[in-house]
């Protein structure tokens, strides 16, 4: 192909929200890199919900905007309502969650992408990829088109051979108005990777004329939003609009019962496996019959945008049946629906395929990342995204790969959830899946990861200083608050209920008090002890959760012996007596790459870990020996 | 390290003791070795089975003994593989010649614990069931013994399910309500979820009761004799162990040493340790037995003080200076035969419940002083409460109670959700622990290094 150039050092297939931040990444580490997909109008095409964040989805994009991605900044340019979920809790376990203008969205993207130096954009379907000797050279097309590339990054989400369901119409697709790509997944079959199935489902979009607001309930988001970004200066830039709430109700669900037979999900039809966290309206009705009713949030899907997205009612019901339900739903008595709800079944590659930094054991060189790892979520996906295109990139300049464990960040629970475990239904992430939530808060991304970011080259140069200031900072602060005691001028006060007996006590025991703040005790603050929000935020924050805090990262110095002993990749498992069969299987299926690793696979007991230590320091000595051995007869 | 592969052999007895004496070997070697070492008509058989006939030695040809073999053929043994018992005569000498045929056999000697070691890594056991292993060997009483089994057959393990399973859901409710908090889950009942804190903490404080009596069936109870020189300790050892087992002599500080005799009284052990005096020493040997004598003193569960009844005064004098754990001491006053007065603690001001008029000459009073002893031991024989008896599980219950009572006053502080989960996990977390779950695979090895081998 002449205009179009034939080689690349990374090629990222799909521009998704997985594709999307491995091209970006890969470009900004200064690797020439191709996007492909079948659509570029539907680069970073809000699938489902028009909104980014909640719990730990809203971590992960703290996350991936300290690294230096791109989704929390586009997140924040096209936010239209923003609300901190669980503001009445502690700061570890807020939720941000922003309602986007889904066109504004892909459009930021798309130009973002377009715009990037370094990065090549090209509609084409990805049939195969060019494999020798076990390393990536490149795919084809399925035009037959050859493209060289030192690294591919697989991001091809929902598509592989995509079907879609209606009651019981079938459709190829991987998603609504998309094609389904066939050739990938039968390919990847060919090159001996495990291929499973899962599904997901989406709402009907009704158009907002034919709404009665005036039957539900108005909710807006904060009147002080908090943006995603760490780059972001102002906040919000659009005006911001409300959501409402409605409810199901008893006619609704009899209108359910009474089609389903009609529904895919239940006459068997469909044989994926769907996510238990994110039910179909069906699923809803029939495991929690004695539920009188369900929350629907309506969501607008833009500012100029006439469709509103009825989360809570994902269902794959016939459209006949959605009319008949929906129109029992006060305030949607008379909705039209513009777009009905549906079904996807797709192929996914289990997860326990690849390792750490994303590539697969199988091919070298060659990334999945996304929901092709058997995940879900736009989030999930862009944090998979830039590890991999990091990755990739890293292993084209010929560096050690960059991984972040399960201490460090939720990208890093995430990762090790799905090498390790693997995942039988869409994988979500959630903030009791990380061990140390109160050290990975989504207020200190940035002091967790920036300088790393920073490292990768994908942060400039300015912010990581202002990182390391602002650690110096809070450092300050902690220091005076543990070592100065509360002047007397403070106490009494009866609006901070300290007592005269209060002055005696250090600031840092003042603080711990659930109903003290750091804004409440400024005024009595000596003058060194002044900071800007952000640092006074972090001193607040360390108080507060510091028992917890201290106790977190003693455990976390305390596993790491064991944690991170390597466990070599060819450790012969089906060798070793003493596994529980299914510990051996496992093991030798998954192949952890680190002691710690192996301690979270599931069915893995206490005894076959104790084996499993046993079995590792015999077979390195005896590869110790025997290289000692060797050496011994060379020089003899 | 552990090789799991080879077939393992130990003596199972104690040596030097009692008439029968056991080895065992387990591994997939141990029909094939006891087949040479057993004399049978035919080829042994892999079957459940108790066999009676005569040992050889297979290089010699010699006879060995008479005794048993155990067969027990994997995976329904102890360890799950296959598992060989010799009974033999309890002598020392044939016991090691026994173990040295083994060995030429092919079998390896086994490590401390490796037995039981074996029958966890194969799932035999869980980490509680283990450790009662432990405590049955190293128990030497009686109750000990039914109570390290009742926990073999799961017994804590059993108990503490249910206790791991409402920490679990108080867990759940609070995790639910952190991550769905935009899915209309109904808000949290305080009160309830209180109340339901409150009641694991309650069955965690009995556990932890449960822990001293636990203590007490398993290492017996300590008690010290302790008093001024010349007042009778050496005689009323041996007037309770029914012996004449310490030096008795009229000389003052002749008992330079502490002196230990063992009783048995309902099934505990009993370990009475007789103190040299703690006055002042004159010489170095007085010093050692008197710094010896203190640290009885510290680790005793109780502690008789005796009297001379028929001085008490100077015997007092000496105890004020003793400076005695009072909640821990008992008062004897010895030689009621010389006594002037019936009841010689008035002017004292002695509790009169803790004092006991005696003597070793008449036996008077001696009931009286195993009586207190009884009293103490208390022991919950017989019935079906479980009993703590290993210092690492209640430590575990201990961390998972003070998780609880911090939890109760987050809970009244109205602190954050997200730290009412810390608390929650970590307390299932410990007991988790104790069932030998999530716990990192080092802890094992040190674990296993403390058994005796051959359970
Ligand atoms: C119907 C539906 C319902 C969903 N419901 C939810 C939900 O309820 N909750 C939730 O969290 N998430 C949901 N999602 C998932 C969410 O949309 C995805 O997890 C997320 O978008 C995945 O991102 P990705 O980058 O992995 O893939 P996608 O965003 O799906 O992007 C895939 C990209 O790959 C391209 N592509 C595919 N095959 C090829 C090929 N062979 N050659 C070239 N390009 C190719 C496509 O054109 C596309 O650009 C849903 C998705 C769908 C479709």
């Amino acid at each position: 192909m002449s205009f179009f150039s034939s080689s690349y050092d990374v090629i990222i297939v799909g521009a998704g929200h997985a594709g999307c931040e491995a091209a970006l990444a890969c470009a900004r580490m200064g690797l020439s890199t191709a996007l492909l997909t079948m659509n570029p109008d539907t680069i970073a095409k809000m699938s489902c919900n028009p909104a980014i964040g909640g719990l730990a989805k809203g971590h992960l994009v703290r996350e991936i905007d300290a690294l230096g991605g791109e989704m929390g900044r586009a997140t924040d340019e096209t936010s239209i309502q923003s609300r901190v979920l669980n503001r009445t809790q502690g700061p570890a376990v807020w939720g941000l969650r922003a309602q986007c203008d889904k066109e504004q969205y892909n459009q930021r993207m798309k130009n973002t992408i377009l715009r990037q130096p370094g990065l090549s954009v090209l509609q084409a379907m990805v049939d195969r990829l060019m494999v020798v000797n076990g390393v990536v050279k490149g795919v084809v097309t399925e035009f037959g088109d050859e493209i060289k590339a030192k690294a591919v990054v697989v991001t091809t989400g929902t598509f592989l051979n995509g079907l879609m369901h209606i009651g019981e119409t079938k459709i190829e697709g991987g998603r609504n108005g998309d094609l389904s790509s066939k050739g990938l997944p039968t390919h990847l079959k060919e090159l001996g990777f495990e291929v499973g199935r899962l599904k997901t489902g989406t709402n009907p979009r009704v158009r907002r004329e034919s709404i009665d607001f005036s039957k539900t309930e108005e909710q807006w988001g904060d009147e002080d939003p908090i943006p995603f970004s760490h780059f972001t200066t102002t906040f919000p830039l659009q005006p911001q609009i409300a959501c409402h709430i409605t409810y199901t109700n008893g006619q609704t669900h009899q209108a359910i019962k009474d089609n389903m037979s009609r529904s895919p999900l239940y006459s068997g039809v469909i044989k994926g496996i769907g996510p238990r966290y994110c039910p179909s309206i069906e699923d809803k009705v029939v495991k929690f019959p004695d539920k009188e009713r369900h929350q629907i949030f309506l969501e607008p899907e833009g500012l100029s945008s006439s469709e509103y997205y009825l989360n809570g009612l994902s269902t794959s019901l016939p459209l006949d049946a959605q009319y008949s339900f929906l129109h029992t739903i006060p305030g949607l008595e008379q909705a039209e629906i513009v777009r009905p709800g549906y079904a996807v079944e797709y192929d996914f590659v289990p997860p326990t395929q690849v390792t750490h930094s994303l590539e697969t054991y199988r091919v070298k060189n060659l990334f999945l990342a996304g929901q092709i790892n058997g995940t879900s979520g736009y989030e999930e996906a862009a944090a998979q995204g830039l590890m991999a295109g990091i990755n990739a990139a890293l292993a084209v300049k010929g560096l050690a790969p960059f991984t972040l464990s399960r201490t460090e960040a939720y990208i890093g629970v995430l990762v090790d959830d799905l090498v390790t475990k693997g995942t039988d239904e869409p994988y979500r992430l959630f903030t009791s899946k990380a061990e140390y939530r109160l050290l990975l808060r989504p207020d200190n991304a940035d002091i967790r990861l920036m300088e790393k970011g920073f490292e990768l080259g994908l942060i400039p140069a300015l912010a990581r200083e202002a990182v390391i200031e602002k650690k110096v900072q809070i450092e300050k602060g902690l220091k005076g608050f543990r070592t100065r005691i509360l002047p007397p001028e403070a106490a009494p006060n009866e609006a901070l209920q300290l007592t005269v007996q209060d002055r005696s006590l250090y600031l840092d025991n003042i603080m711990r008090r659930p109903w003290i703040t750091y804004e409440g005790l400024r005024p009595f603050l000596p003058q060194d002890l002044h900071f800007d929000p952000e640092v006074a935020f972090q001193i607040e924050v360390e108080l507060k959760y510091e028992g917890y805090l201290v106790k977190q990262r003693q455990e976390i110095q305390r596993q790491s012996r064991n944690e991170t002993l390597p466990v070599p990749h060819n450790f012969p498992y089906l060798k070793v007596i003493g596994f529980s069969r299914e510990a051996k299987e496992k093991l030798n299926k998954i192949r952890p790459e680190t002691f710690g690793q192996a301690t979270r696979i599931q069915g893995v007991t206490q005894a076959d870990l104790a084996v499993l230590l046993l079995a590792i320091s015999r077979y390195s000595k005896k590869q110790a020996e025997s290289a000692a051995a060797f050496v011994q007869e060379n020089q003899d | 390290m552990y090789h799991l592969e080879d077939t393992i052999a130990a003596i199972a007895t104690p040596a030097g003791v009692g008439g029968l004496g056991i080895v065992r070997i387990s591994g997939d070697e141990a029909f094939p070795i006891a087949g040479r070492l057993f004399m049978t008509a035919k080829p042994l058989d892999r079957r459940r089975q108790i066999l009676f006939g005569k040992f050889k030695n297979p290089k010699t040809g010699e006879i060995l003994d008479e005794g048993l073999l155990l067969v027990m053929p994997k995976p329904h043994s102890y360890t799950t593989e296959d598992v060989i018992e010799f009974h033999v005569h309890g002598s020392p000498a044939l016991l090691e010649q026994l173990m040295e045929i083994l060995v030429d056999l092919g079998a390896r000697l086994a490590e401390p614990g490796e037995f039981t070691y074996r029958a966890f890594l194969h799932g035999r056991l869980d980490l509680a069931q283990a450790e009662a292993v432990e405590t049955m060997v190293s128990a030497q009483g009686d109750a000990a013994r039914r109570q390290a089994l009742k926990q073999l057959t799961g017994g804590l393990s059993a108990h503490l399910e249910p206790i791991e399973e409402v920490l679990k859901s108080l867990y759940l409710k609070i995790e639910a309500r952190l991550e769905f908090s935009d899915d209309g889950i109904p808000s949290l009942d305080q009160e309830k979820f209180g109340k339901e804190v409150g009641g694991v903490k309650e069955e965690l404080r009995k556990l932890l009761e449960s822990y001293q009596q636990g203590k007490v069936i398993r290492e017996g109870l300590a008690v010290a004799l302790v008093g001024p020189p010349n007042v009778g300790k050496s005689s009323l050892l041996n007037a309770l162990l029914g012996t004449s087992r310490a030096i008795v002599t009229p000389i003052a500080g002749t008992t330079r040493d502490v002196v230990e005799g063992e009783i048995r009284l309902k099934g505990v052990r009993i370990r009475l340790f007789d103190t040299a005096g703690i006055r002042e020493a004159k010489n170095v040997v007085e010093v050692e037995g008197i710094r010896r004598s203190r640290q009885v003193i510290e680790e005793a569960d109780v502690i008789f003080w005796l009297v001379d009844a028929a001085h008490p005064q100077e015997s007092l004098k000496e105890l004020k200076e003793a400076l005695l754990p009072k909640d821990r001491t008992h008062y004897l006053f010895n030689k009621m035969d010389l006594a002037k007065t019936k009841e010689p603690w008035k002017g004292s001001n002695l509790e009169k419940s803790r004092c006991i008029a005696l003597s070793c000459e008449t036996g008077e009073g001696l009931t009286q002083v195993t009586e207190k002893i009884e009293k103490l031991i208390q022991t919950p024989l017989g019935s079906e409460d479980v009993v703590l008896t290993s210092a690492r599980h209640q430590q575990e219950i201990q961390k998972a109670f003070q998780n609880l009572e911090r939890l109760q006053g987050l809970i009244s502080a109205k602190q954050p959700f997200e730290i009412w989960a810390e608390e929650l996990r970590e307390a299932a977390l410990s007991i988790g622990r104790i069932r030998g779950r999530n716990l990192p695979a080092t802890a094992f090895e040190d674990i296993f290094m403390k058994f005796c081998i051959g359970k």
